[in-house]
């Protein structure tokens, strides 16, 4: 108990002293798991929309598919894309391994079906009648989906938050491709398993620590926003 | 306006709408009247091209409608459909009124001027800046009629626009309904199963039952000539207001019937169906308001039977099926009817 009571300390203290290292890390993490939120966004936004708003053949077994891709674990998806990008896979070439852009690819893989289909949810759930008012008044197929889109904005911000969520705190993804190479690829994710390795502890909790706080504040955001969607 | 032929539509093989041929003039007033589950609100969403029929062929305008998105747009900013329960977006009263303007690009000057107008026609003049989610069901359909009214249309088809609304207000909505149709030549066509808002707003009413529409007159409306008659020579038996008096209503064929409501001179009366009391011969205990009668047709409603009775004109009674099943009533069966003084309405 001891031990980790100077651990907890040590790490507030590392925390708090702006350690240029320490806030490398965090930087990195927030940048990659920004970007590919961001991109898994463009992407997953209009398809989850395009699937909750449009009726196709084939739409359930596509949801299903959706559904199932929220379960895969980070390491496969790593071990995925590195096939890919290693020297012998097809974009080899492109020098991708081992860089921030790669592990920005992974993570926008394991979060695309969470946008998505978060986003289906959220437009699912919007009544039929939005739409039908948006015709009726005239509304064109690009103004009747805004009309609904907005009606949706605080469920659909909140299927952004979680992906942001789920992309800040995996490691499988950054380790296999981002190679935890320091001050480039290394994460908070990494950092903590490495320093935990080295019997490092008091940095890997100070991570954790501003880990722990990044996902409070995302929480909370994320409870504000469903909390707003269910109250409108 | 309308010219509709074999129009069809289905639900999981259930025929709701089936009309061989409906043809609506423009700048009128029309209600379609029916039960619920008739097919008023289908008929609707089609005539708003919201949905498509099944089978069948309409005109609108004289153009030939085909079912794409190029043809159903602009056709959908000339045809406004106000829903039975409508939704408002999230947001002020005035945006939502705003939102067929915007799509419209009508300048600020004439939104604004549009959204006053549309909302004092309903009554809500002071709720432009109110969030439309704290209005109550009665304001959100004034608000959904004001938002149509904004727009202009030629045709607005109002599915139920008086139901939920308080009784005060139902007669702003019926004046706005008649204002807009009036001033601005706006056809209507609105649903409702309540007979005497129908004729509160048009003498073109339809009847639509199990998907199929008829113009056929409405049972038990008939001309008669009115005498106000003095409260001291009604029996109280028979006349609910004692004090009021009522009047003496002549009909066709000399028959005559005493109302409890103070009219004169020539009118279109009502006689409700469920108010008439069907009597066999030997039971007959009163003196006025009785009309001996033959049965002359026996159909089966929804939750009872409708006898046509032919008592010098045709009069249609109501049984509830207990009743029916306790009185073995069959065609060519001798009655006496006794129309209660309360049966008798006064239509516009």
């Amino acid at each position: 108990m001891e031990f980790f009571i100077d651990s907890f300390k040590s790490a507030i203290l590392l925390a708090l002293s702006l350690d240029p290292e320490l806030f490398g890390i965090v930087w990195v993490s927030t940048k990659v798991s920004f970007t590919s939120t961001l991109l898994a966004s463009l992407f997953g936004l209009p398809l989850g929309f395009l699937v909750a708003f449009k009726e196709f053949y084939g739409k359930w077994l596509l949801i299903t598919c959706l559904n199932t891709l929220l379960a895969l674990p980070t390491v496969v998806i790593g071990l995925f894309v590195y096939t890919f990008i290693s020297r012998r896979g097809i974009f080899g070439p492109l020098d991708l391994l081992y860089t921030q852009k790669a592990i920005v690819i992974g993570q926008f893989i394991l979060i695309l079906p969470v946008v998505a289909t978060l986003t289906i949810a959220a437009i699912s759930r919007i009544d039929e009648r939005y739409k039908m008012t948006a015709m009726t008044l005239g509304g064109n197929g690009i103004q009747t989906a805004w009309a609904v889109f907005k009606e949706a904005r605080f469920a659909v911000i909140a299927a952004v938050i979680a992906a942001f969520g789920r992309v800040i705190a995996e490691v499988g993804i950054s380790m296999i491709l981002g190679g935890n190479a320091k001050g480039f690829t290394r994460t908070m994710t990494t950092a903590m398993a490495l320093e935990y390795d080295k019997g490092e502890f008091v940095l890997a909790v100070a991570l954790g620590i501003i880990l722990m706080c990044i996902s409070f504040l995302v929480n909370l955001l994320f409870n504000f926003f469903q909390g707003r969607s269910g109250t409108k | 306006m309308y010219e509709i032929k074999g129009l069809t539509k289905k639900f999981s093989n259930r025929t709701v709408v089936d009309i061989e041929e409906l043809f609506l003039e423009k700048e009128k007033i029309f209600s379609l009247l029916g039960p619920n589950g008739a097919g008023k609100s289908t008929l609707l969403s089609i005539l708003g091209f919201l949905s498509s029929p099944d089978s069948g062929e309409i005109m609108f305008m004289g153009q030939k409608i085909t079912y794409t998105q190029k043809i159903l747009l602009p056709l959908r900013k000339r045809v406004v459909f106000v829903d039975q329960n409508p939704i408002l977006f999230t947001g002020t009263v005035k945006k939502n009124l705003e939102f067929g303007l915007k799509i419209r690009k009508l300048d600020k000057k004439e939104m604004d001027k549009r959204v006053a107008h549309s909302l004092e026609l309903v009554g809500l003049q002071d709720y432009a800046s109110m969030p439309a989610h704290r209005l109550s069901g009665g304001e959100t359909k004034r608000a959904a009629l004001a938002r149509a009214i904004a727009l202009s249309p030629e045709v607005m088809l109002c599915d139920e626009p008086t139901a939920s609304v308080d009784p005060e207000n139902q007669e702003s909505v019926n004046q706005a309904i008649k204002i807009i149709n009036q001033e601005n030549k706006v056809s209507i066509l609105f649903t409702t199963h309540d007979r005497f808002h129908a004729f509160s707003l048009t003498n073109d009413i339809m009847y639509l039952n199990a998907g199929k529409i008829s113009r056929t007159p409405p049972e038990n409306m008939f001309f008669a000539e009115a005498k106000r008659i003095e409260p001291d020579i009604i029996e109280p038996d028979h006349i609910g207001n004692t004090a009021e008096g009522g009047s003496l209503l002549s009909f066709k064929n000399g028959i005559e019937l005493i109302a409890d409501i103070k009219v004169s001179g020539s009118i279109r009366a009502h006689v409700d169906p469920a108010e008439i009391e069907i009597l066999a011969t030997n039971e007959s205990k009163i003196s006025i308001n009785l009309l001996k009668g033959r049965i002359a047709q026996i159909a089966l409603d929804n939750d009872g039977v409708r006898l046509s009775v032919d008592v010098g004109m045709l009069l249609t009674v109501f049984l509830d099926l207990e009743k029916y099943r306790m009185r073995h009533i069959k065609v060519g069966d001798i009655v006496n009817l006794n129309v209660k003084p309360c049966a008798i309405k006064k239509l516009k």
